[in-house]
């Protein structure tokens, strides 16, 4: 065992010294929070509207500047004519068009008309204004758990932590393993009494103790940035983030042993860990919405088990094993996948 | 010029003898245009549960119109809050009704806040019948309301985008690793020329992909242009250029393919997020925002939304 | 009075501390063979670049006569393509028109053999016909001057001798040709010889 141990410390050295590991190292955490974090997110914010007003009256104009100084709502205009509707929407980045008819007083009612090739957009309109036009408030008591203050940062989280341990985990190892096929060093440590179950299993912790970095980092910055509270789980978190690493890992492990180059590692990964993990695991697109062929798999996926573990962990300060399942079937995955790898490697590790 | 004709044909050549790019720019659109539109399939419905504390005539005629309602899922009954409450930390639920006589409170999770607002509107308008009144609200464009011809629109985009990029940027490394591009400094006296004739087979290729891309929707997802497809063409065209150039820069910067495809992955990936695909510029900060007017992607998006969605 | 085609005045190269190439001074007139001879890592291909043009000298000059040709240790040849598809994308590349393309393929097809392999492509022919195309390649421009980097690495006798048939003959015609080798019996075909020492440590 302090054999692993030692391949793990000499791994560490190895990327501390490689400036590639570096970069991704230290710019990894800073771009997916920095950047995405910010990006992906939804709010109503200055959204552009521009006003068709037949009516003649100064009627809405209070509506209109009270949704103005808003900040969801942006006024963008006035409109003279129903030909620049179109305009518009088209040239102008306005997302709803105010229509105030020539009979306002007499009863006429108020059109909008919103952009339907964008319908989240159109739908959180709708909601927003439905709720402003509602006059007299809701039957009913309105109460938030978890996030009362309706931070959107707050959904892409967890997908933003996942993102940066797969790419820590998977792709890292991947390339280390191969790397060291490709030098000829594993011919070496092959015919050592160490093996390759523990080569994998010592990179492995290097990779581990990385990943649980990146993890931290960027759970960290999004604390500093974005201002959300500390969930109270820590040993909680610490613990899926090193599970779900480990299950990234052995994936990419897996990836490696099927393929030869290094290139095709990182094809491999990105299509068969990357692409999956982030199109169907609740991060873009919530499970729900996805077609129910798929949504069996997807629901299974590690990914899924990440994020959903994740917001009842962090946001909701759920026990540990809330999640059960989730975590069943993470290590399952980990295990399975770790045992195949083994196989393959003792098999074909020299085919090239 | 003669060259120039020749190293389109040289390229096109290579091209179609290599049977992996052949499947990147063949199947993989295939591939991707069937699997991840899955993703985006069906509606999202609001999952919502009851808290029978007490049986009451108001919670009865809650369960009918939520049963009735398309925007929710199948109701579930909890027999009291911290049930309820448990499997909303599990995150199976999205709200909850407690309703005591003639009291209700909605309970929501509020680690989506996206669905907050649907899930009070939907409580609002469906459950207890609110409506707004003096305002109607109509969509134009899209009348089918379905938001998956505009994610397909973005998928095209993204799936160009990548592999124009890519095949550019490695045709370029490979040619570098192989010792071809040393023989060609010594050799072909028009470099200038050479390069024209290698990007613009690069601009065919991009446009192959994209009328690829968009005929396979046309078919199989029923998507139709709104306005002039000779138009999206140009669009494509136009915005492949710089895509392209970024790529063929990056490859003749590059020592090896691991290197290049490193670099073009970290920028592409950057740059496909900031352009809006996945968010709306009004989201974001003032810095993102802006930074869409020189991102190659945004203008690709942006201009294929238009004419597709909007039609110009 | 035959014309100087190539002339280096002390050209150096080096790369970082190592001088590779040191103070070569060099003239090579129409018709002459020279051939360059050195153990490995002595500089022979950096020397070859330079003359080439891909390598700028870090000091020195040097004058070379155009048209050059060109066979270097990394293949020119595009492995996808075939025989002939490679033959014409090169007579492209030195403005040769098709008909006189066609012609050239010919004679040189049946001089070496090729013409069984006109429609293969190069990945699959065998190193000795991939050097013998290389060299077609590089003596199609009808160049004044002939640069051959181990022209005959993993060939058979029956063609290096071909090859050095028609060097000579290159030669005959008033071709200057500059060639890299390890053969002393290659070494003694050529009229005067450069011999490069290891690079020197600066």
């Amino acid at each position: 065992m302090r054999r692993i141990l030692y391949i793990a410390k000499k791994e560490v050295l190895l990327i501390l010294r490689d400036r590639m590991s570096m970069i991704i190292l230290i710019l990894l955490p800073l771009i997916i929070t920095g950047i995405l974090g910010n990006v992906l997110r939804f709010r109503l914010q200055e959204v552009g509207f521009a006003v068709f007003d037949r009516s003649g009256t100064g009627q809405m104009i209070q509506i209109i500047s009270d949704l103005d100084a808003s900040e969801e709502f942006s006024f963008a205009g006035n409109i003279l004519s129903e030909e620049e509707t179109h305009n518009a929407f088209v040239y102008k980045d306005v997302k709803f068009v105010i229509y105030v008819p020539e009979d306002l007083v007499r009863g006429g009612v108020v059109q909008i008309f919103l952009d339907g090739s964008d319908l989240i957009m159109s739908e959180a309109i709708t909601q927003n204004l439905s709720a402003r036009f509602a006059g007299g408030g809701y039957p009913f008591e309105i109460s938030l758990m978890y996030n009362e203050e309706l931070k959107s940062e707050m959904e892409t989280l967890p997908g933003l932590v996942m993102i940066a341990l797969i790419i820590v985990s998977s792709i890292m190892l991947g390339l280390s393993i191969n790397r060291e096929r490709e030098r000829g060093t594993a011919r070496m440590l092959m015919l050592t009494p160490a093996g390759i179950n523990e080569i994998i299993s010592g990179k492995g912790l290097a990779y581990l103790a990385v990943s649980l970095i990146h993890g931290i980092s960027v759970y960290s910055l999004t604390i500093i940035m974005f201002g959300m509270e500390f969930g109270r789980g820590i040993f909680s978190f610490l613990l899926l983030t090193g599970l779900f690493s480990l299950n990234s890992m052995v994936i990419g492990v897996f990836i490696a042993s099927l393929v030869k180059t290094e290139l095709e590692l990182l094809i491999g990964c990105w299509f068969f860990l990357f692409i999956p993990n982030v199109f169907f695991s609740g991060f873009i697109f919530p499970l729900q919405s996805m077609s129910v062929v798929i949504q069996p798999l997807a629901s299974v996926m590690p990914g899924t088990l990440f994020i959903d573990s994740y917001r009842a962990i962090v946001f909701k300060e759920a026990p540990l094993f809330i999640n059960i399942t989730s975590f069943t079937l993470l290590v399952i995955q980990t295990i399975t996948f770790y045992f195949v790898s083994i196989i393959l490697f003792n098999r074909n590790f020299f085919r090239k | 010029m003669r060259l120039f004709l020749a190293t389109i044909y040289k390229e096109f050549l290579q091209l179609v003898r290599n049977r992996t790019l052949l499947f990147l720019i063949t199947g993989a659109p295939v591939l991707l245009l069937t699997i991840i539109p899955l993703a985006f399939d069906g509606d999202v419905r609001i999952r919502a549960g009851v808290c029978k504390i007490s049986y009451n005539e108001t919670i009865r005629d809650v369960e009918k119109r939520i049963a009735a309602s398309p925007f929710f899922e199948e109701l579930v009954y909890y027999s009291s809050i911290e049930e309820a409450e448990s499997d909303m930390k599990k995150g199976e639920l999205d709200m909850f009704l407690v309703i005591k006589d003639k009291e209700a409170n909605l309970v929501l999770d509020g680690t989506f806040p996206r669905r907050v607002s649907g899930s009070i509107y939907a409580v609002a308008t469906e459950v207890f019948g609110i409506e707004t009144t003096g305002v109607n609200f109509h969509t134009l464009y899209n009348a089918g309301r379905s938001y998956r011809n505009y994610y397909l629109v973005s998928l095209v985009v993204l799936i160009v985008t990548i592999i124009s990029a890519a095949l550019i940027t490695l045709n370029i490394v490979n040619e570098k690793e192989s010792g071809l591009e040393e023989q060609f400094r010594a050799t072909i006296i028009n470099r200038k020329i050479y390069f024209s004739g290698k990007f613009t087979f690069h601009i065919l290729l991009s446009l192959f992909v994209s009328i690829y891309s968009y005929l396979f929707c046309f078919i199989v997802y029923d998507l139709r242009s709104e306005g002039s497809l000779l138009l999206l063409l140009l669009a494509t065209l136009l915005y492949s250029l710089p895509v392209l150039g970024l790529g063929a820069f990056i490859g003749s910067k590059s020592q090896t393919q691991l290197r290049a495809v490193y670099v073009l992955t970290v920028i592409l990936v950057l740059l496909i997020m900031l352009s809006t695909m996945f968010s709306h510029h009004d989201s974001m900060p003032e810095w993102a925002a802006a930074s869409r007017f020189i991102n190659p992607v945004w203008y690709g998006i942006e201009s294929a939304r238009i004419i597709i969605l909007k039609g110009i | 009075m035959s014309q100087t085609v190539i002339r280096c005045v002390g050209l150096s190269k080096n790369y970082g501390h190592l001088r590779a190439v040191s103070d070569l001074n060099m003239e090579l007139r129409e018709g002459e063979t020279i051939s360059v001879t050195g153990s490995n890592g002595s500089g022979k291909t950096t020397l070859m670049k330079m003359l080439c043009g891909i390598l700028t000298p870090s000091s020195g000059e040097i004058f070379i006569e155009k048209p050059v040709g060109n066979m270097s240790q990394s293949s020119a040849l595009i492995p996808r393509l075939t025989t002939k598809e490679n033959y014409d994308f090169y007579g492209v590349v030195n403005s040769i028109k098709r008909g006189e393309r066609e012609r050239r393929f010919k004679e040189v097809a049946e001089q070496f053999g090729l013409d069984r392999f006109k429609n293969k492509r190069v990945e699959e022919l065998t190193a000795g016909w991939r050097q013998l195309l290389s060299f077609s390649v590089a003596i199609m421009g009808e160049p004044r001057v002939l640069l051959l980097d181990e022209p005959t690495a993993g060939v058979d006798t029956l063609t290096r001798q071909k090859i050095w048939e028609c060097i000579m003959k290159m030669a005959e015609s008033g071709c200057a040709v500059v060639v890299t080798s390890h053969y002393q019996t290659e070494v003694r075909l050529c009229g005067r010889n450069l011999h490069m020492e290891r690079p020197v440590q600066l």
